[in-house]
């Protein structure tokens, strides 16, 4: 047999491009992420123009956690479909997520003003652009969502949390109102909202805002630490420490509650404690940093 | 490169002195009464080490001998050989644009203290007042008050992306860092902030001083009510702290 009629055999051999496409979306189904990949980049480059390919290539990748090849895949697809929905929202999430806040606050603009009316849209947008330190931009997005989607809780939380960090609280408190009133089981409205009552030095009644926060979201650890916070301004110093305890209890490797027990400690006049448990705190908050992210004060969770 | 200033009149003569902190050895300059001043470093013996990056300074009479003894905080130790290029590394831009590094990923920067022997020169008592025992901070300004309103000067320090400090008057010689205990090393919410300048004062004219801190752009400043006991509360974004809101 001659050599051209081997390469010919081979050739005939070689997995085609569907075949590689399907058997990576068999894999890629069935979760088996690391079997996916190589099979969906020889299918991208038999096709390199394939949006399919590059997409889940990318929707591989990121799931194996591989960000910046996920990235450069997504972006080919972007430039053989602009403006595919779905894929401009994981464009915004994996840049932020890779910390190109700068990137994904560009992709987000270009989202929305694709798809204007999309509220999901919105609120990636409004995140991405807080990421990027473009509280400005964010709040205007936000001003925009709660106009056009009224009887959204998420719209109405958004723009009444970006109207309080510019000390708007009147209005804030008002459509934060509106947003617990939309959903009761939406819990960062009833936090934030007890969070201004809490800085007003309206103690007693923020207690049943962050109440329901927790009820709705028992491991919402920013609620419970300000809760106990209250309590602690109320000197109910024993429900202080009980919330506090639970808060660790559910979340023990995040700083915050240790934090708060320490400052417990200390007004109670036990500074040897105080001191093991702010000791404690800042070891969790070097092993985790990211638990302790904010925008703007907003905790990430 | 100068980073901070701080006033006070160390040798008692009734004239105001400086200490003027650099990337390097830091200045005293002594007040001749003349329009004049003279470098006094060498003899008051407070030029620091050569690769701190001193910042935030204050004097203080921390055991009431009635001379002021000079607290000096440091922002890093600063290394430019191995400090990367702005842009060049983790933490090397902001905002998409090369700036630079750090702090985070530098080497912490630490404090000092200098107790005035009255002769015109100081001894460093970091250690023995334990200041020293503070870490794994990035500090600006500083400032010194009696801040639990028991008769002794305490010192607290603005510190940039690590915890801010509250250096407690033991009224023996030595110092407590109870910065997170009392509520002012971090912000409401327990995140470490950018802190940059610090002003004292008793701004809801309850007797007791209060703190205001600000910090790095894009965040909020600190207004920390003094509760009593050296214990405070960031009341910013509150109504009693409107006037600082933005």
């Amino acid at each position: 047999m001659g050599e051209g009629s081997f390469a010919l055999i081979l050739l005939l051999a070689a997995p085609d491009f569907a075949s590689l496409f399907n058997a990576g979306l068999e894999r890629y189904s069935a979760r088996r992420f690391e079997e996916a990949a190589p099979l969906l980049r020889q299918a991208a480059q038999i096709r390199p123009q394939d949006f399919n390919a590059r997409y889940l290539l990318g929707a591989a990748l990121a799931q194996l956690g591989r960000n910046d090849e996920a990235l450069r895949e997504w972006r080919t697809a972007q430039r053989i479909q602009p403006d595919h929905r779905k894929l401009l929202q994981l464009l915004i999430v994996e840049y932020s997520k890779g910390r190109y806040f700068q990137e994904s606050a560009a992709v987000a603009k270009q989202a929305l003003s694709r798809e204007p009316g999309d509220a999901d849209l919105h609120y990636l947008a409004i995140k991405a652009l807080q990421d990027a330190g473009d509280y400005d931009a964010a709040r205007e997005v936000a001003r925009r969502a709660a106009e056009k989607f009224p009887e959204s809780a998420r719209a109405n939380f958004e723009y009444g949390f970006h109207l309080q960090k510019i000390g708007d609280v009147a209005r804030s408190l008002e459509l934060l109102r509106k947003a617990m009133r939309l959903d009761p089981s939406y819990e960062e409205p009833f936090f934030f909202y007890a969070g201004l009552l809490v800085k007003q030095g309206a103690y007693e009644e923020a207690l049943p805002h962050l109440r329901t926060a927790l009820r709705n979201r028992p491991d919402y650890v920013p609620a419970r630490v300000l809760l106990a916070r209250a309590l602690m301004q109320l000197e109910r110093w024993e429900e202080a420490q009980q919330e506090v305890r639970e808060a660790i209890r559910l979340s023990p490797e995040h700083p915050q509650p240790h934090l708060l027990l320490s400052q417990i400690f200390f007004r109670l006049g036990e500074e040897g404690k105080a001191r093991e448990e702010k000791e404690l705190s800042l070891k969790l908050r070097r092993a985790n940093p990211t638990l302790l992210e904010a925008v703007q004060g907003r905790p990430l969770q | 490169m100068g980073s901070g200033v701080c006033a006070g009149d160390y040798d008692n003569d009734g004239h105001a002195d400086l200490y003027v902190t650099y990337w390097g050895p830091s200045v005293l300059y002594r007040n001749l009464g003349n329009g004049r001043f003279a470098d006094a470093t060498a003899p008051a013996a407070v030029a620091g080490a050569p690769q701190d990056w001193s910042t935030g300074c204050t004097f203080l009479d921390y055991d009431r001998d009635g001379y002021l003894d000079l607290f000096v905080a440091t922002y890093q130790d600063f290394n430019l050989a191995t400090t990367p290029l702005p842009g060049k590394g983790a933490n090397c831009e902001w905002k998409g644009m090369p700036v630079f590094c750090g702090p985070r990923g530098l080497p912490y920067g630490h404090a000092e203290l200098y107790h005035n022997r009255g002769d015109g020169s100081f001894e460093r008592v970091t250690a023995q007042s334990r200041i020293g025992e503070a870490k794994g901070f990035y500090a600006f300004t500083s400032i010194a008050a009696d801040l639990n309103a028991d008769g002794w000067t305490d010192l607290f320090v603005a510190s940039d992306s690590t915890p801010s400090l509250f250096f407690r008057n033991n009224r023996d010689g030595t110092f407590s860092e109870i910065g997170a205990e009392t509520g002012l090393a971090f912000n409401e919410h327990g995140f470490e902030q950018g802190g940059m300048g610090v002003a004292v004062g008793d701004f809801d004219s309850d007797g007791r001083l209060d703190l205001i801190k600000t910090n790095f752009a894009g965040d909020h400043p600190n207004v920390y009510r003094n509760l009593g006991k050296g214990v405070f509360e960031d009341v910013e974004g509150s109504g009693e702290a409107k006037p600082w809101s933005r």
